[in-house]
């Protein structure tokens, strides 16, 4: 049984080995082929998607297994007019919503799933735009506000519905919370999400290849680089263009200030979910953070989107004068952890509000789909940086931070400790930055061809990006996969027996944001 | 020399005596007019000091445009406010939504009546000060039950029951506390409170019944912040959960209402605490009383921001196991030991 779990899984499936550990099956046996997959280790699954191929969808999942971190793709094509094959939310927690997510965007219905809805487009709409035959019409939108849920319970049932957002201080952009409390407690919570959809996938199928790095920053604008490195990242391994260590090692850089940026509002934020406005924690994570920006300023000429990398390199050079300042920063920002720490964790209330609170075990968290540093705080040793290395990631000495309660407390913790190590990381690249060209020579129309799949380690988790190329210009089908949309599916399990506050709480400690979960 | 209220020291001052009757009502409400205008003014000023303050602790400017250095920004915010549409929402019970912030405001200025500031200078020098006090700021809490069920909105709902079980929970703490100081100082007139503290131990410890009730002290020190619901009592605004909790509902004046109660209300916890703990107006004669006064009753909301600013608030579930598990307890204990001292050194 050394062999690794792929190769284990074929032949007793009844399926036909592809590459790249690529399984076919037919639709009526999904479920049964994933329950092996399962069995033989993938514990943890991706995404789902599909991609049209003319007349039928192919629908792709995707899995991992967390012994050696193998990949693999399953597909299965079903029928354009007839497309129905049956739901494997049973089998992974995390089929739940992107199973919601293909019904919704392509019209693929998922036999005996729990709750087949619309996840992201109003309940009312009509067409699946992900359809290459979609057109734009006027839709009958009514936003009702009132009947959030069908049941208000009867008159001994003591559970007060109540709407937490899609305006409302702790949704962290805009969602929408339907909330049954039962008094202080949570009973039960219901996602209401796809208020910021804009529809980049689907935007993207009509972009160049070079013309979709900036609508990447425009997902996770708390760290815009690394969401870059998506996208390039699975680019350049389709194409088979290899950036020069100097742009490798710039991106390193740009990634870990993006980084710190991040994690400063995912831990100021969760802070201020704690004390309110008032608390001085989050606007101490926003100087430095102001400073991070500065520094991704000199680097990229932009605050907020950089498109700073590009398919094959960066668009500029290590910037005069960058080294000196960023050395600093590390320095000041060092110092301003051990001020967060006197802040929160070393603070009797913040101690006991967090600790032991929003408990859930990493299995569960796996199972949802759960990456980054929510799911290291909950003791699963996975870092992509490591694992699965990018960008020159392998030369860096860097430890993956884990922490082995799985509480609210233990997710903070852990993004305190990941922005001492990507101080680490910025000072090595700085130290070793290699000379030469910091962008390779690379074809000025790009055409690809086949379908690959690619992540990074994004401040909030496995950020990928699947494409699906046809020989044209313009990719034929682009997949996100985004971290915050597989992390807040398991808030539902998280907060559910927690009081009140620990439900905001709970919420804030998987550092959503909302840009990338409605894409 | 006894110690005269406020009103009839200013009519004397005025040249007025013997007034009766009618006469007498008239002048009373206009100087407890002009009195109430002067401690809205302080509260007022103290919103400025608060922002300035925030501000510079968490790296911010704060007010800095309007006046010198933005001192007038209460005057805008206030004519902001007032400008601001009167919003009452279809649901809302209009009456109960109306009064509710006006019961606010008046409990916490009524409750200044008997604060003394300096040597005779207290608006009601009442026999049963401390007991008003506390029955008059209670009244306040009527307030929030009456904003927050008269919005008809969920969170103002929530906020309101948790204000109701805080306010139970701490209030007997403070009462039983404040307790011990009345037992040693052996009145319940504030005035006479302050004047207990007169003196020093060995020449240089003041008589202050910080000192002399140090578990009262704390526990009463704790209870109110739990009464005014600061962090890490902040549990009814809870602004991160409950949006605005019992105000949410509430826009323009009405908004600028109960936010100046709930600001009165913290200054005079600070009056309340200067005044039987830190000895009130007393120090040092290079110093006029008020200023004693002044300057303690700074440096406790001082205490009050600095909390707000670095401590989390506390889960409603922490906050009764306190209350009702470890302060009231405390403050028992504290009040039999003081008889027990009392009656041996007696």
């Amino acid at each position: 049984m050394n062999k690794p779990p792929a190769v284990r899984l074929f032949g007793e499936v009844g399926a036909r080995p592809g590459g790249k550990h690529t399984l076919e099956c037919d639709p009526s046996d999904v479920g049964n082929v994933c329950s092996k997959i399962r069995d033989a280790g993938f514990d943890f699954l991706s995404f789902v998607t599909a991609v049209e191929r003319g007349d039928s969808f192919e629908v792709v999942y995707h899995m991992r297994n967390t012994g050696e971190w193998e990949r693999l793709f399953l597909k299965t094509e079903v029928p354009r007019d007839e497309a129905s094959l049956p739901t494997v939310s049973d089998v992974w927690r995390a089929a739940n919503w992107h199973e919601r997510e293909v019904y919704d965007l392509f019209g693929v219905e998922f036999d005996g799933h729990p709750k087949l809805e619309r996840i992201i487009l109003h309940e009312n709409w009509v067409g699946h735009p992900l359809r290459k035959d979609y057109e734009e019409r006027e839709q009958d939108i009514t936003l009702d506000m009132i009947d959030l849920v069908d049941d208000e319970g009867g008159e001994d049932h003591d559970v007060m519905y109540v709407n937490v957002g899609p305006q409302h201080p702790a949704a962290h952009g805009v969602a929408r919370i339907q909330a049954a409390f039962d008094g202080e407690m949570v009973e039960k919570v219901n996602f209401d999400i796809g208020f910021m959809h804009r529809g980049v996938e689907k935007l993207c199928e009509t972009f160049e290849y070079r013309q979709i790095v900036p609508y990447y920053d425009r997902m996770d604008w708390t760290g815009p680089s690394n969401v870059e490195g998506a996208y390039v990242r699975a680019v350049e391994e389709l194409l088979e263009v290899e950036a020069p260590p100097r742009a490798q090692y710039l991106r390193v850089i740009a990634s870990e200030l993006g980084r710190i940026t991040g994690h400063l509002i995912g831990v100021g934020q969760m802070a201020m979910d704690l004390t309110g406005m008032t608390g001085v924690i989050f606007m101490y994570c926003w100087r430095e953070r102001e400073k991070a920006l500065d520094l991704l300023d000199m680097m990229t000429g932009g605050r907020l989107t950089h498109n700073y990398m590009t398919i094959g390199g960066t668009r500029y050079d290590l910037s005069e004068g960058l080294e000196e300042k960023a050395l600093k920063f590390t320095k000041e920002m060092r110092e301003a952890i051990v001020e967060y720490h006197s802040l929160t964790t070393e603070n009797e209330v913040f101690r006991a509000r967090t600790v032991g609170t929003g408990v859930m075990d990493g299995d569960l968290m796996l199972d949802w789909g759960v990456t980054g540093p929510s799911l290291r705080g909950s003791g699963v040793d996975y870092d992509l940086r490591r694992d699965d290395p990018y960008f020159l990631y392998e030369d860096f000495d860097f430890d993956v931070i884990t922490y082995p309660d799985g509480g609210n407390y233990d997710r903070f913790e852990v993004r305190m400790d990941e922005m001492e190590e990507s101080c680490r990381i910025i000072e090595q690249a700085l130290d070793e930055m290699p000379g030469g060209d910091h962008q390779a020579k690379v074809p000025k129309r790009l055409r690809a061809d086949g379908e690959h799949y690619a992540a990074v380690e994004a401040p909030k988790g496995e950020f990928g990006t699947y494409i699906v190329a046809d020989g044209t210009n313009k990719p034929q089908r682009l997949k996100i996969r985004t971290p915050s949309f597989s992390n807040i599916a398991c808030v539902e399990d998280l907060v559910r027996g927690e009081k009140i506050p620990d439900l905001v709480v709970g919420f804030a400690s998987l550092d959503p944001v909302f840009g990338e979960v409605d894409r | 020399m006894n110690a005269t209220n406020m009103t009839d020291a200013l009519l004397n001052a005025l040249g007025i005596y013997g007034l009766e009757g009618l006469p007498l009502l008239v002048a009373q409400v206009a100087v407890g007019a002009i009195l109430a205008a002067v401690i809205i003014l302080v509260i007022a000023l103290v919103t400025y000091y608060k922002r300035k303050f925030m501000g510079d602790a968490a790296v911010r400017i704060g007010p800095n445009r309007t006046g010198p250095f933005g001192i007038l920004i209460w005057v805008a915010d206030a004519i902001k406010l007032i400008q601001k549409e009167d919003i009452v929402h279809r649901d809302a019970d209009p009456w109960v939504f109306n009064a509710g912030p006006i019961v606010m405001v008046t409990a916490t200025v009524m409750t200044f009546a008997v604060v003394p500031f300096g040597y005779g200078l207290v608006f009601s020098n009442m026999d049963v000060g401390l007991v008003y006090l506390f029955a008059i700021s209670e009244l306040s809490l009527l307030g929030v039950i009456m904003a927050g069920y008269g919005s008809n909105n969920k969170w103002a709902t929530i906020s309101t029951l948790r204000a109701v079980l805080q306010t139970i929970s701490y209030e007997i703490t403070l009462i039983i506390a404040a307790l011990g100081v009345v037992m040693v100082a052996g009145t319940f007139n504030l005035h006479e409170i302050v004047l207990a503290q007169e003196g020093t131990f060995f020449g240089i410890l003041p008589r202050w019944f910080v000192f002399t009730q140090p578990v009262a002290f704390v526990l009463f020190t704790v209870a109110m912040f739990g009464e005014i619901m600061r962090n890490p009592f902040d549990l009814p605004e809870a602004e991160s959960e409950l949006v605005a909790g019992y105000y949410t509902e509430y826009s323009g004046f009405k908004f600028a209402l109960i936010f100046f109660a709930e600001f009165g209300h913290m200054v005079l916890a600070t009056f309340v605490l200067t005044t039987i703990f830190l000895g009130g107006w007393l120090g040092p004669s290079f110093l006029p009383g008020v200023l004693w006064f002044t300057v303690k009753a700074y440096f406790v909301l001082l205490l009050i921001f600095v909390m707000r600013m670095t401590h989390p608030r506390v889960r409603p579930d922490q906050m009764l196991q306190l209350g009702w598990k470890g302060l009231l307890e405390l403050s028992f204990v504290n009040l039999v030991l003081t008889g027990v001292v009392l009656a041996v050194v007696a």
